[in-house]
């Protein structure tokens, strides 16, 4: 992989020194002053940059940093200042490293690996044990998949149960895709259908009953960074021709206004719906969902990553208490259905801590699950049941009902396999076609089985 | 700052990069010399250069000190 390089230094010596320290095979540009850099930055990208603070004139190198990380390059710094003051202002404009006059060659070739590393892999294994917690392989990858297809221009589209993290994914990928604008956050099913517009254009002044005063849309707020549309399933029909274009042409106008507005900006749509579905039933369009899956991901329920709910409660529990799972706790916690998923665990942490007990044993976890229970089964017979057959068919809504009578009765006969495939009468296949568990935590369950 | 500190700051930093830019030259000239690499030559013109530079700001500070 080839890396776009800056090196910015009016000493011939050390411009030589960089060059055979980057390594060969990188597309390398030099400077001698910062307008010659300029003129480089309007017309490359450059992954990183290596910057003389002292050109021409003391400390010129300083006004390089912004536009450089603008550009979206690693910015390094080089000078014989030692001086804290000079130090602190080269970080407060934004410089990855500062690094003495001399130290620096020795370096770059462990920096320029690190940039190669980031480029190839943006998300490193240590991002999903404290920012985005999850130790399932597919779930990084498709984090990691998205992340390589916003940065390289796609829009996304994120698909998964509720509660399972879509928002908090999208903010990952914004943080880690070196976006230099912000990450603006829209609920489209919090939406007025007559303020859809307003809302993502924005408005002049005076153009509608109560817009007192001009304001700036989330497609301009977006500029140079990433909007995040959730729930984009309940977008009105009659407002996605206008999504559409603005994703099309990435110009528009304000509401009330005769002046193109421009946004340099990228879309991450999320779901629980089956846009494939509602698009097939015409109630989505599908010129739009074919624009959003430019990268599609999928994001697994909690009881399909079993492995994360532990490591996951560790992070909810914010508290200084820290919480002690019984063996049989652990059992009715790995047996529960999660279908909140994050959100449902981490209420469940605050029902523990709530508890006033460090030690936590099965009868706190059956409570909640009880408690969450009977909320599950008032929905049971609901108009979103309804909705969900409508939309996924009621092959998905009848496997969903099976597994929750299974999982009732494995918790009934309080985890107890074979008297719950006697009770329902059904086989071990059809037992585990519905209650897939983690490796270990099946095996000791088999162990109970009767074939 | 007094202009006496100016100078002396003007002086270390001057000193202190050239002599870190000079030494840090020296595995790449070394590398090169052995394998009779002809850029070693323009690297050591570019060492008397460099150096060459740091002269004439230390006799431009004693001008003015």
């Amino acid at each position: 992989m080839k890396l776009n390089i800056l090196l910015v230094d009016d000493d011939p010596l050390a411009i030589r020194l960089l060059r055979h320290a980057t390594g060969p095979g990188h597309n390398l540009k030099t400077a001698a002053n910062s307008a010659q850099a300029m003129e480089f930055l309007s017309q490359h990208n450059f992954d990183f940059a290596l910057i003389d603070l002292n050109l021409a004139y003391p400390l010129e190198g300083l006004k390089l940093i912004g536009p450089l990380k603008k550009n979206g390059a690693m910015v390094v710094v080089t000078s014989a200042h030692e001086e804290e003051d000079i130090i602190t202002q080269c970080y407060e404009e934004g410089c990855d490293a500062y690094y003495a006059k001399g130290d620096l060659s020795a370096s770059v070739g462990k920096i320029v690996e690190d940039v190669l590393r980031r480029r190839l892999d943006p998300l490193p294994d240590s991002v999903f044990e404290n920012e985005y917690v999850t130790t399932d392989d597919e779930t990084k990858a498709s984090a990691r998949a998205l992340l390589r297809g916003i940065t390289s221009g796609l829009n996304g589209l994120i698909l998964g149960p509720t509660g399972t993290g879509k928002t908090e994914l999208a903010r990952l990928v914004h943080k880690f895709g070196g976006f230099s604008g912000d990450l603006v956050e829209l609920n489209c099913a919090g939406l007025p259908k007559d303020l859809i517009e307003a809302e993502l254009f924005g408005h002049e002044k005076g153009s509608f009953t109560g817009a007192d005063k001009m304001r700036v849309g989330k497609f301009k707020l977006a500029d140079k960074g990433v909007l995040f549309l959730d729930e984009i399933g309940s977008l009105p029909l009659e407002a996605q021709p206008k999504l559409l274009k603005i994703l099309e042409e990435k110009v528009f106008y304000p509401v009330g206004g005769d002046v193109p507005v421009r946004s340099d900006f990228r879309i991450i749509a999320a779901t629980n719906e089956d846009l494939f579905a509602l698009a097939a039933k015409g109630l989505f369009r599908l010129d739009l969902l074919q624009r959003l899956c430019g990268t599609v991901i999928q994001l697994k329920p909690l009881s399909r990553r079993t492995s994360d709910i532990f490591p996951l409660i560790k992070i909810f529990n914010t508290s200084p208490k820290k919480l002690f799972f019984l063996p049989d706790a652990k059992d009715r916690i790995l047996a529960h259905n999660w279908m909140g998923n994050l959100r449902e665990l981490k209420n469940f942490v605050d029902h523990c801590l709530a508890a006033g007990k460090g030690v936590i044993d099965a009868s706190v976890v059956r409570s909640f699950i009880n408690r969450q229970g009977e909320n599950q089964e008032s929905h049971l017979w609901s108009e979103a049941a309804w909705k969900k057959a409508m939309s996924g068919g009621l092959d998905d809504l009848t496997d969903e009902f099976r597994t929750w009578v299974i999982r009732k009765t494995l918790e009934h006969n309080g985890g107890n396999v074979t008297r719950t495939m006697k009770a329902l009468s059904i086989s071990s296949r059809q037992y585990y076609n519905h209650l897939p568990r983690p490796p270990k935590a099946r095996m000791e369950l088999e162990e109970h089985v009767v074939h | 700052m007094s202009s006496t500190e100016e100078v002396l700051k003007t002086i270390r930093h001057d000193v202190k990069g050239t002599c870190a830019q000079l030494t840090a030259a020296l595995p790449l000239l070394e590398k090169l010399l052995i394998e009779g690499d002809p850029e070693a030559r323009e690297i050591i013109k570019e060492m008397a250069d460099t150096a060459a530079r740091l002269s004439e700001r230390m006799r431009s500070c004693h001008e003015h000190a």
